[in-house]
C-alpha cells in the first residue's frame, strides 16, 4: 500500500494543508503539489469525450489499489455495465472491486440522490463499507431538473456538504462546451475547492488537424498548483500527462 | 385546463354531516370534470352511493377528492397524489377511505404489457444491482411512462423483489438484499 503524501507546499493552514489525497494520476498529483488537499472537493469540467469520467474512475481505482480506500461511483446517466466495460478497457476490474466490497457503483437520478443525501442512507453505506472516496458523475444532470425553490448553487453546496459530512474525498464532473469565460464564473466553479478543466485543442504542432487533450488546473484552494496547460493521453491505466507544460498552445 | 385550487372552509365540514351531492355538484365543488369524477369513481379512487347518474357523494368522498386535487395541483401525478393521500390517512391512523384502491387498477397497460414491464424492471435491477431511484428516474432509464413504472415497481415491492424507501416525500426503490440501505 502506498503512503499518502504530505508536503509543505500548502499556502494556507486552514485546510489541513499538509495532508493530501492522491488523485491516482501521478503527474497530476505533482501539479497539485502532492495531491488533493484533504477536505477539498474537486470539480472536473470539460466537453463530452474529454476524459472527465475516466479521471473519476481513475481516482477510485487508485484509492482501492494503491491506498486501500474503498470508493463509491454515483452515476446518473451512464449504466454501470458500460462503466465496467470502459474500466476493463483501461485495465481496471470494477466488477471484482464491487464483489470484494471495495467499490459501490450506484445508479440513481439527481432527484433521488438529493433526497437520499438529506436522509442518512448514503451515510449508512459510507460507514458499512468504510468508503473514503466518492465520484458524482455528473453535476450536469442536476441542470435537467430545475427547481423553482433551489438554485444550482444551493444544490451544489448541499451535495458537497452532505458528502463532506462523512469525511469523503469528493470528485464531481460537469459538462461544459468549452472553457468558461473568466467573466462567467458558474456557482460550481466558484464553490469547488479544486477545479480542473479538460479540453481538446489544436496546436501548432498538430497541423494535420489532430487535436490534443489538454488538462489545466484552474484552482486549488489552500495549496500552490501549476498554472500551465498540460497535454495528456488516455490509454491502458487511464490518464497520463505527457509533458509539462504543453508547448505552443 | 386545470381549475384553480378548490378551497373549503374547515368549519363548514362540521356543518355538513349529511352532505349528499350528485356527480355534477361534486365535480364542480372539487374542481374536476364530471367525466374525471366518473372515471375516478369507477376506478375505486373515491366511493359513491348509488349507481350511474344517480350516484351521490358524501362528506368523506368530497374531503378525499379535495385532498387528491390539492396534491395534484402541487405538481403530483394522479398516482402520486393517490399515494400521498393514502399515506396521509395512514399517518393519521385512518384506514384508507377506499380499500378498493388497488394500484393495479390504474395501470394503463394491458396485463401482458404490464407483465413485460415488470420483467424489464426486474432485469434492470438485476443488471444494475445498486440502483436507487424513484419511478420518474426509472421511467427515463427504461424509456417507459412514469405511472406505468410506478405500478410495476409497487407490485414488485409487494412481491418482495424491491424495497420502497420514503425519502423527503419521494418513494425511492431499491433491490431487496444485503448492502442496500434505506
Amino acid at each position: 500500500m502506498a503512503e499518502r503524501p504530505s508536503d509543505n507546499s500548502g499556502t494556507r493552514g486552514g485546510v489541513d494543508a499538509f495532508r493530501r489525497t492522491p488523485t491516482g494520476i501521478e503527474s497530476l498529483d505533482q501539479l497539485l503539489g502532492g495531491g488533493l488537499p484533504d477536505g477539498n472537493s474537486l470539480l472536473v469540467q470539460g466537453a463530452p469525450g474529454t476524459g472527465k469520467t475516466i479521471l473519476g474512475m481513475q481516482f477510485l481505482q487508485a484509492g482501492i489499489e494503491q491506498f486501500e480506500e474503498p470508493g463509491m461511483f454515483v452515476t446518473f446517466e451512464e449504466h454501470p455495465r458500460r462503466l465496467y466495460r470502459d474500466a476493463r478497457a483501461l485495465g481496471w476490474d470494477f466488477e471484482a472491486h464491487e464483489k470484494s466490497r471495495k467499490l459501490l457503483v450506484v445508479f440513481t437520478s439527481p432527484e433521488a440522490f438529493l433526497r437520499e443525501l438529506a436522509s442518512d442512507n448514503y451515510g449508512k453505506m459510507v460507514r458499512e463499507y468504510g468508503l473514503r472516496r466518492v465520484v458524482v458523475d455528473s453535476l450536469t444532470q442536476f441542470e435537467s431538473y430545475p427547481s423553482a425553490v433551489e438554485q444550482g448553487r444551493v444544490r451544489f453546496e448541499r451535495v458537497v456538504n452532505a458528502l463532506r459530512r462523512d469525511d469523503l474525498s469528493v470528485v464531481m464532473t460537469r459538462e461544459t462546451e468549452s472553457r468558461e469565460s473568466p467573466f462567467r464564473v458558474t456557482p460550481e466553479e466558484y464553490l469547488a475547492d479544486t477545479l480542473i478543466q479538460l479540453e481538446y485543442r489544436r496546436t501548432e504542432e498538430t497541423r494535420d488537424a489532430r487535436r490534443v487533450r489538454i488538462l489545466e488546473v484552474l484552482k486549488n484552494r489552500g495549496s500552490a498548483h501549476s498554472s500551465s496547460a498540460h497535454t495528456f493521453v488516455i490509454g491502458m491505466g487511464g490518464i497520463n500527462l505527457q509533458r509539462s507544460p504543453a508547448q505552443a498552445l | 385546463m386545470i381549475p384553480s385550487q378548490p378551497t373549503f372552509d374547515p368549519l363548514l365540514w362540521e356543518a355538513l354531516p349529511d352532505l349528499n351531492l350528485n356527480i355534477a355538484q361534486t365535480a364542480e365543488l372539487c374542481g374536476i370534470s364530471v367525466r374525471q369524477l366518473g372515471y375516478w369513481t369507477r376506478q375505486g379512487y373515491v366511493t359513491a352511493q348509488g349507481k350511474g347518474t344517480r350516484r351521490t357523494y358524501g362528506l368523506e368522498a368530497v374531503r378525499r377528492l379535495l385532498a387528491i386535487r390539492k396534491a395534484m395541483l402541487s405538481g403530483l401525478s394522479l398516482r402520486q397524489a393517490l399515494r400521498s393521500v393514502a399515506e396521509s390517512n395512514s399517518a393519521l391512523g385512518q384506514s384508507p377511505l377506499s380499500s378498493s384502491l388497488t394500484l393495479d387498477s390504474a395501470a394503463s397497460l394491458s396485463p401482458s404489457d404490464a407483465a413485460s414491464l415488470s420483467e424489464s424492471l426486474q432485469s434492470f435491477f438485476r443488471a444494475n444491482g445498486r440502483t436507487r431511484d424513484h419511478a420518474g428516474g426509472l421511467a427515463i432509464k427504461l424509456g417507459r411512462l412514469e405511472d406505468d413504472v410506478q405500478v410495476a415497481a409497487e407490485a414488485l415491492c409487494n412481491a418482495g423483489v424491491l424495497v420502497p424507501m420514503l425519502c423527503a416525500g419521494m418513494t425511492i426503490y431499491r433491490q431487496a438484499g444485503e448492502g442496500n440501505y434505506g
